[in-house]
């Protein structure tokens, strides 16, 4: 079957049941319930950005909710503006209040954000209680206007009805275009290793606060259908806490992360307490106990249930076959390795006397009374391989994580190519040509091999949240030559054929080769590299040698730190050597060999004898 | 404004305060221990209110057998908490815990409400009503009492944790689980215990708040918010930070609820924690810990 057929016969399956479903249903209770369900699911929709998407918990989604309905019932009631201009006030009005909630919350992580959001939604029923001018009180707000179009009022439940399942479908396509996007791989990042999405070059803080905001919106429209359709009125106690927790579950039992799953969980859980009547007061607590198994037994939910099903992979690889994406990897593997013809690589390729390109001065990081590094200065030239060893807890790694921005030094001064860097977020840094990988591999684990080297082309790209929705033609090239990049990557590394693959499940030594892979594909002036050999046999050591040199002759600099010492005397232009947080040698491996002190502090007389 | 109407607000304030920093306290010890926050605190001071009201309005136990058959009812209640809401989830991430927590906690909130009804109830007091005149400022005895009980369980605390084997032993779990493991330390054990001691101190807010309010099922929800405020003010982790966060705060509330509104009493601990959180997010004695990469 053809691209073109596959991508009209969604809409017009979705065309054909909105289309009938009010025929079909014509009793209008359930019709209202429907409405119901429909307004639950855009909020879920919104929840599965933050927390399915981005892996931040927000326990306001009701609130948020609320918020929507009351700016557009104030606003339409107090003030008779149309009920289309309440929707986009619903969404902005909302998505503002998740800004303001979210800058002094989400530079931190996890808790934080989640007691802050109860907090919100206390203080919200505390406003919407007291405030009686502006939203009466206890008492709610009634009348709540239908909408119009032309001089038709769409008023009886199957007329909204249009409207909600059409605002629901533009929704659900955003949701799901956003996650195949760079703002929406962004997000991915943060959910599967915050810090690694930093030093990748994800601005982390402004990427949870979108989600945030992006998720309040949602609830915001959610909350505009809500108030406009059915029984026309709200009052505060609908906004409470527990129904932020049922959002909550109906996102979860959906399938955290699965915008279609968000959608299935909250029809299900507006439906089912129809049917489940007889349960009376106790129906909150068979939620609370449910909340807990499906944490338990089905930490998936409902999507990953039917995503493990034979015939739903199935159906998605038939989805898939000839998505962009997929064609252009399999164009990239059917080239042949016309250019690739391994050549090999001598240290002298890469080696002279290239300009300085890092500058570190003083640099001295403390931890309460210990000194973790103390007052160090480098240099490493352009084209060098230079090397930093040292006995454990000399303070390496330490270095390391000052010159990528995770840790703010104590004292000293870093610059890159001129530009100071020290005290930056690790974001900037990466993007102003430093990259790094890590000790103990951070991978986005549960996003494929593809994904998490686009993701490391993140800070070479631009497409923004708008952008990445409507999929605008420069949207399409930008994705497209970031693609091409990773590919290259990948076949750089040896990766080629795995794109597909999650990278969980790769074996330890393509992990550190796919973590080379993401750093190489920000186009680096400087590559850090935390003990890249740790863990490697010997064939897949002197593998990562020849790579180490190959990395070098594209231009790239490298600053490793290793305790494999044949590694290092082999590879290395320089050598810098730490003790206690002090340099006490650096040059040429021959002079490093040789110097007393190195030895008797860390080489040990074999070494020396060699 | 005079001295005398000042200091019975800072008495109130200090004996809230009290109460928010026993609810904090065992925040912040499941915390260190598991590196889970538990959402559901509030609840282990709602649950052990109920029982006491139960027991002494229904059963007309005295306040002595009651404390005792409340305490070992919430120790046990701690054990089997940590068996449903943490155990099946300790290799997973935060986030499931903690949406495991909140389950738990509105279970209980509920399950609450359908055994003792949806009315508000009020415990008996175990201190008289009138107040107590020191040196012309007049105290409810009951503040009195609830500031000597939280200083005499400090106190046991600190004994507890520094001179007894099992509390080193706790407290080495809580620095490495792994290393404790492998000097033979039971971690699932001390884990529990952990579990069992917070909820005991959630026993002691229960019973020491109860004759002040009346006893509902959403008690919990507020001391638990607010008990989380107070640890975040502290810093967050720290022992000392949730005793001082959460007197801090209770003092806070009952000043700006007298001075600035009494209709948004509530939403004073969420601004300073707002306000923490832009102005020194690692709190009073917390310090500033990066992950280690």
């Amino acid at each position: 079957m053809n691209t073109r057929i596959k991508s009209l016969l969604v809409p017009a399956v979705l065309v054909v049941v909105v289309l009938l479903l009010p025929r079909l249903i014509t009793s209008s209770y359930w019709l209202n319930l429907i409405n119901l369900a429909i307004s639950f699911s855009v909020a879920c929709l919104g929840l599965n950005i933050v927390l399915g998407y981005a892996g931040q918990l927000s326990l306001a989604q009701a609130a948020f909710w609320g918020v929507g309905a009351y700016t557009s019932a104030i606003l339409t009631t107090q003030l008779g503006l149309p009920v289309w201009t309440g929707m986009f006030a619903a969404f902005f009005v909302a998505a503002l209040c998740g800004v303001l909630l979210g800058i002094p919350t989400l530079k931190l992580s996890g808790h934080y954000l989640a007691m802050a959001t109860i907090g919100f939604g206390i203080i919200l029923q505390l406003i919407l209680v007291n405030e009686i001018w502006l939203t009466n009180g206890s008492d709610g707000i009634t009348k709540i206007p239908s909408p119009w179009i032309g001089s038709f009022e769409l008023k009886d439940p199957a007329t909204f009805f249009y409207v909600a399942a059409v605002s629901l479908i533009l929704l659900t396509w955003g949701a799901i275009r956003l996650k195949n996007s760079r703002v929406g791989r962004a997000f991915m990042a943060i959910r599967e290793n915050e810090m690694a999405a930093g030093a990748t070059g994800v601005d982390t803080t402004y990427y949870k606060i979108i989600a945030f905001a992006l998720s309040a919106g949602y609830a915001g429209v959610g909350g505009w259908l809500f108030a406009h359709g059915g029984s026309h009125y709200i009052s505060p106690d609908t906004f409470s806490f527990e129904q932020s927790v049922i959002l909550l579950v109906m996102t979860v039992l959906g399938g955290n992360g699965s915008a279609i799953g968000s959608i299935v969980g909250g029809t299900l859980l507006t439906l089912l307490p129809e049917v489940l009547r007889f349960l009376k007061d106790s129906y909150m607590m068979v939620y609370a106990a449910g909340i807990v198994l499906i944490m338990i037994f089905m930490p998936r939910g409902i999507a990953g249930l039917v995503g493990n099903l034979p015939a739903s992979l199935r159906f998605r690889t038939w989805w898939n076959a000839d998505s962009t994406a997929a064609r252009q990897v399999a164009a990239a593997s059917s080239q042949e390795n016309s250019g690739g013809s391994r050549k090999t690589y001598r240290p002298e390729d890469c080696a002279g006397a290239g300009e300085v390109l890092l500058t570190v001065k003083g640099l001295a990081k403390h931890f309460g009374g210990l000194k973790a590094v103390d007052g160090v200065d480098m240099q490493v030239r352009r084209g060098e391989i230079q090397a930093l060893i040292g006995p454990n807890g000399s303070g390496k790694t330490t270095i390391l994580n000052m010159l990528s921005g995770l840790y703010i030094p104590t004292a000293g001064e870093i610059s890159l190519g001129g530009a100071a860097i020290a005290g930056k977020k690790p974001h900037a840094i990466t993007s102003l040509g430093m990259a790094r990988t890590f000790q103990n591999i951070r991978l986005f684990g549960e996003l494929t091999v593809l994904e998490n080297v686009l993701i490391g082309r993140h800070c070479h790209s631009r497409a923004g949240l708008f952008a990445s929705i409507l999929r605008l033609p420069s949207q399409k090239a930008e994705e497209a030559g970031i693609r091409a990049k990773a590919l290259e990557m990948l076949e750089f590394v040896g990766l080629k054929g795995k794109e597909f693959a999650q990278a969980n499940s790769l074996p330890y030594g393509q992990q550190r080769l796919l973590e080379l892979a993401r750093a190489l594909a920000s186009d680096p002036q400087l590559l850090l590299l935390d003990e890249p050999a740790a863990g490697l046999n010997a064939a897949e050591t002197d593998a990562l040698v020849g790579l180490l040199f190959q990395i070098c002759t594209r231009g790239v600099t490298i600053l490793l730190v290793e305790h494999d010492m044949n590694l290092v005397m082999n590879v290395s232009d320089h050598i810098t050597v730490l003790n206690f947080g002090r340099k006490i040698a650096e040059g040429s491996a021959e002079e490093i060999e040789k110097n007393q002190e190195v030895i008797d502090a860390y080489l040990g007389t074999e070494v020396g004898n060699a | 404004m005079d001295l005398s109407t000042n200091l019975q607000m800072l008495a109130a304030g200090l004996a809230m305060g009290s109460i928010y920093a026993l609810v904090a306290l065992g925040f912040v010890l499941i915390f260190n221990a598991v590196n889970v926050v538990n959402f559901a605190q509030g609840e282990f001071a709602m649950v052990p209110a109920f029982v006491a009201v139960w027991l002494m309005s229904y059963l007309h136990l005295s306040f002595a057998v009651t404390c005792v058959i409340t305490v070992v009812f919430m120790g046990i209640f701690g054990i089997v908490f940590e068996r449903i809401a943490y155990y099946p989830l300790r290799h997973r991430s935060f986030l499931p815990v903690i949406i495991s927590t909140i389950g738990v906690g509105i279970f209980l909130k509920n399950g609450a409400q359908i055994i003792f009804g949806a009315e508000p109830l009020s415990m008996p007091r175990p201190t008289p009503v009138t107040a107590l005149n020191i040196f012309g400022v007049f105290v409810d005895p009951q503040y009195i009492v609830i500031i000597l009980c939280t200083l005499a369980l400090l106190g046991f605390q600190y004994f507890f944790f520094e001179k007894t084997m099992l509390g080193k032993k706790m407290l080495a779990t809580a620095q490495d689980k792994q290393m404790a493991r492998l000097l033979g330390i039971r971690v699932a054990t001390m884990i529990a215990i952990t579990f069992v001691y917070s909820s005991i101190l959630g026993a002691a807010a229960g019973i020491l708040v109860g004759p002040i309010f009346f006893v509902t099922k959403d008690m919990g929800a507020m001391i638990g918010v607010k008990a989380f405020c107070s640890s975040i003010v502290g810093g967050f982790g720290s022992v000392p930070g949730a005793i001082l966060g959460g007197v801090i705060l209770g003092v806070i509330e009952v000043f700006a609820a007298y001075y600035i509104s009494s209709a948004y009493r509530d939403a004073f601990a969420f601004i300073i924690l707002i306000l923490v959180l832009l102005l020194r997010p690692q709190g009073i004695f917390g310090e500033k810990i990066a992950e280690k990469a």
